[in-house]
């Protein structure tokens, strides 16, 4: 039987394997990134605060059953048949969504690190799912993520 | 290297993705136990007031064009492994609020004798945590994945649940040409998604890809992407 702390290791070396993979094919994807977009509510955060509650998200997320729950993912979509790539957002009407999680994903990073400044590479996989999971908690507003 | 800048770098990257390609939501489930029912439930009328559903054509002229057509954004739901609860338990719930389930199948687990299922989980990393089913048959059946056919979607997860890029190209072979004519066999046609334990991403491992390409599928699910590989024109 499969324990939770064998779960546990299976989703942190596939995450591992998945941004080693990532980090190989950068050049790839090495167009210039989005600016910034306009601030959202999450962005008037204190630091301090805004540091803490990622910090007790991350905590409450190791606690999932993965197994036996579902998780909240994204995951970006890329048309390698007929070499052409698509910019608009899937996740809502304006491409600007895309812009926010982008950004806040970028800020959610920069956080753990001042957190977790041993942080595997690992741990990106556990940004996207903190990200994920309040954005599919507010109904993908992009807001207070 | 030390650990840090190694996040630093992988955040980058995916940070870079993110800003340059689509995005889609994906909620992932394995095992959906039907003492868990109402968490589901909750969790299934939620996602149904913001995000509408998608099918296979939906994810192909989004991919085509960039485009999501519905009003509500798009949400994926995964089902993987192929346990027996996903249709006795989540398919009514999915139903019932307008989702359709993508079934990534383990087709050594269907074909597994009931009296060999739990063993077959045991030794293929297959989470059973809650069992519920006294009879020992934890997987489905493929009568129950033609029902599922009908209005959702079946996709392949290989045939063992197992790292691709680690196996012997008979083996890997086996695996991925293997399972597609598994559902060939069983479903009456080939399944057109692909998804392995620990991926690779298309691009990755290039006798997987060969093989894959090979199968017919069309998209290929990990970790982080979700890669149309081959045009339905080229069917």
């Amino acid at each position: 039987m499969m324990d939770r702390r064998g779960a546990t290791v299976i989703f942190g070396m596939a995450a591992f394997v998945g941004m080693g993979w990532l980090v190989a094919r950068r050049l790839r994807f090495a167009q210039p990134a989005e600016a910034h977009t306009s601030p959202t509510v999450f962005e008037s955060e204190p630091v301090n605060a805004f540091d803490e509650r990622l910090r007790a998200d991350l905590a409450r997320l190791k606690t999932r059953v993965y197994s036996e729950e579902g998780i909240p993912m994204f995951l970006v979509c890329e048309n390698l048949a007929l070499k052409t790539v698509s910019q608009a957002s899937a996740a809502a009407p304006s491409p600007t969504v895309n812009k926010t999680l982008a950004s806040a994903f970028r800020r959610y990073a920069d956080a753990w690190q001042r957190i977790r400044p041993d942080a595997p590479a690992s741990d990106v996989a556990k940004l996207v799912e903190a990200l994920a999971d309040r954005d599919f908690a507010n109904g993908g507003d992009g807001k207070s993520l | 290297m030390n650990a840090s800048s190694k996040f630093s770098e992988s955040a980058a990257a995916l940070g870079e993705l993110w800003a340059s390609h689509s995005l889609i939501r994906v909620v992932n489930f394995h095992n959906t136990p039907r003492v868990k029912a109402e968490q589901f439930e909750r969790e299934l009328a939620h996602y149904s007031r913001h995000f509408s559903s998608v099918n296979e054509d939906d994810l192909d002229q989004y991919l085509i064009t960039g485009h999501w057509h519905k009003s509500k954004p798009g949400l994926i739901v995964v089902l993987y492994e192929g346990y027996r609860d996903g249709y006795d338990v989540l398919m009514p719930l999915l139903e019932r609020h307008g989702f359709t389930g993508w079934f990534f199948i383990i087709t050594g687990f269907v074909n597994a004798s009931v009296a060999d299922q739990l063993a077959f989980a045991q030794s293929h990393r297959i989470g059973m945590e809650t069992r519920e089913y006294p009879d020992g048959r934890y997987a489905l059946t493929w009568e129950e994945l033609r029902a599922l056919d009908r209005r959702h979607v079946i996709a392949s997860h290989a045939r063992s649940h197992t790292q691709l890029s680690l196996l012997e190209p008979d083996i890997l072979e086996r695996e991925v040409i293997g399972a597609q004519e598994d559902f060939q066999r069983h479903l009456g046609h080939p399944v057109r998604s692909f998804a392995s334990l620990r991926g690779p991403a298309h691009g990755e491992h290039a006798a997987t890809d060969r093989l894959v390409e090979a199968a017919g599928y069309d998209f290929v699910f990990s970790n982080f992407l979700i890669q149309r590989i081959r045009s339905k024109e080229k069917s």
